[in-house]
């Protein structure tokens, strides 16, 4: 079964293993905006102007993440590629949004039911059917900053689009099996983006142009800036009691 | 992932004395372990995606802790310590029995690839050498081969200290999910722990879209000695690969280069009956 085709068929209504009604508050924020600039493991501090994700949907699941277990937010996994199976759906976000990244944003108050949430799958929002916002045009993800290393300033700007981004497995510009600490009866469920996951193996010294210099597809930094996109690690979510 | 196995032939809890599954009365589990044709014979160019041809020459494993609990909350365990086994020999290789199960539904079965110790023993595949150089490494797998893309020949010797534990085994033979064993009353319920050794060459850790590859890993031979090591493999950032030869998907792992991605992958090796999957956690 593809990786979404069980969650797409399962609501909060699915009648499967739902527990109580329970509201689930959901935010949104980076580790940029929580904590400024941030350090690349190639030594690169990179500060943000604007940083801009078409955000399609927010699916919070019963399914573990696969990880790497020594390292782990979560203990288990399941052990086969494509053996991620999201399970129950406890509660889901689905109106689009352009999340400014810059910033924290509560973005909804929605309905769902109490379980143990353990994952969750990020939908980016494919621009194609509509323009969500000016500033993300035909892309899912905008950036603007400047990367400081040993005394060298790289002005740079980056895009993605939703083909970047897509899982062929479910033909959606989706990332599953994103780690969910904590545990609560519905409550706060607290998205933070790591831009610095996303840029953490840009090279930023094999730009080139004008300033600002744009990753290129093609290019080296644009292929390191879309692994980092595809991480799921780069969408740690806490599930906090409010 | 094995495409070649005939799932007929699979012993799936083959039930060797048709008897009731409940009633008070006691049966066996009978153990195996088996790499299938993967592993014994090839992996095909058709399985790739870049026409690369896999073809092992050694593949020890450490198979042991096999453990299970009943449904009412019996636990029984196989007696036998962790064993190695060299799975490019022709199997399945029987691992153990535990015997005087009540008859029923062990709904919680697992086993493990733990590393190799002193006490570790061999298996009739395994030498007296490698057994010694699995517990002085503390390996949990050992694979050695050769891959071909028809004009380059790369061989490969990859050991890896990557013990793994897999819970709560499910088996998906017969179109439907069931969870552990079920012990026939006075019969025996032979038992496969299955590996996997194509997916030491998936190009994602999570993704049902996974394909293998072997174009990267050859490419990694920097000294063109003929051999990839794995320190050649660290030295890869996975950043470097266009995602378009390959997503090298990390889940939510933090793997970065190519040999993190195969130590990685070692820990989806394990299976349950052919296809069937576990839960799997690190030491």
């Amino acid at each position: 079964m593809g990786v979404s085709a069980l969650g797409w068929g399962l609501g909060c209504d699915s009648g499967t293993t739902s527990g109580r009604r329970v509201s689930y508050v959901i935010e949104a924020t980076s580790d940029v905006a929580e904590r400024g600039p941030v350090e690349t493991s190639l030594g690169w501090s990179v500060t943000l102007d604007a940083a801009t994700m078409g955000l399609s949907h927010l699916l919070f699941v019963e399914g573990t993440p696969v990880a790497q277990w020594r390292e782990l937010l979560v203990p288990q996994a399941h052990a086969h590629p494509g053996h991620y199976v999201e399970g129950q759906i406890f509660a889901e976000l689905l109106a689009p949004t352009a999340l400014d990244l810059t910033t924290s944003t509560r973005l909804a108050v929605v309905e769902g039911t109490t379980g143990e949430i353990r994952s969750a799958i990020v939908g980016f929002y494919d621009p194609r059917a509509e323009v969500l916002d000016p500033a993300l045009g035909d892309a899912v993800v905008v950036l603007s900053g400047t990367a400081e290393r040993d005394g060298a300033t790289v002005a740079f700007t980056a895009e993605a689009t939703a083909a970047d981004v897509l899982d062929e497995a479910i033909a959606l510009p989706d990332v599953s099996g994103c780690p969910v600490s904590g545990d609560a009866e519905g409550g706060l469920l607290r998205l933070e983006v790591s831009i610095g996951l996303w840029l953490d193996r840009v090279p930023f010294d094999q730009l080139a142009g004008d300033a600002p210099a744009p990753f290129m597809r093609g290019e080296a930094p644009h292929n390191a800036f879309v692994r980092g996109l595809r991480k799921a690690l780069a969408y740690p979510i806490e599930h906090l009691t409010t | 992932m094995n495409d070649m196995t005939d799932r007929t032939a699979l012993p799936l809890l083959t039930i060797l004395f048709a008897v009731g599954c409940t009633g008070g009365g006691e049966g066996e589990a009978r153990f195996e372990t088996w790499g299938e044709e993967y592993i014994e014979q090839e992996i095909p160019a058709a399985e790739f995606e870049d026409g690369w041809t896999v073809t092992y020459d050694k593949f020890l494993v450490v198979i042991g802790d096999v453990t299970l609990a009943h449904a009412d909350g019996d636990q029984a365990s196989l007696p036998d310590g962790p064993r190695v086994y060299d799975l490019n020999t022709t199997g399945p290789h029987d691992v153990g029995v535990v015997g005087a199960l009540a008859a029923g539904d062990w709904t919680t079965v697992g086993y493990a690839t733990p590393a190799a110790t002193g006490s570790t023993t061999a298996h009739a595949s395994v030498s007296e050498a490698e057994l010694q150089m699995m517990r002085d490494q503390g390996y949990s797998v050992f694979a050695s081969g050769s891959a071909t893309d028809g004009t380059t020949t790369k061989s490969f010797a990859w050991g890896f200290a990557e013990p793994a534990t897999y819970a709560r085994c499910v088996d998906v033979g017969g179109g439907q999910e069931i969870d552990g064993i079920v012990v026939p009353d006075g019969g025996v319920v032979s038992v496969q722990l299955t590996i996997h050794g194509d997916h030491l060459f998936y190009d994602d850790l999570q993704s049902s879209a996974a394909g293998l590859r072997f174009a990267h890993i050859a490419a990694a031979d920097t000294n063109d000695d003929g051999e990839v090591t794995l320190a050649e493999l660290d030295a890869v950032d996975l950043s470097s690969i266009p995602t378009s030869e390959g997503t090298y998907g990390v889940a939510a792992t933090s793997v970065t280069t190519l040999g993190g991605f195969v130590r990685a992958s070692t820990r989806t090796l394990g299976h349950f009956n052919g296809e069937g999957h576990c839960d799997v956690s690190g030491e």
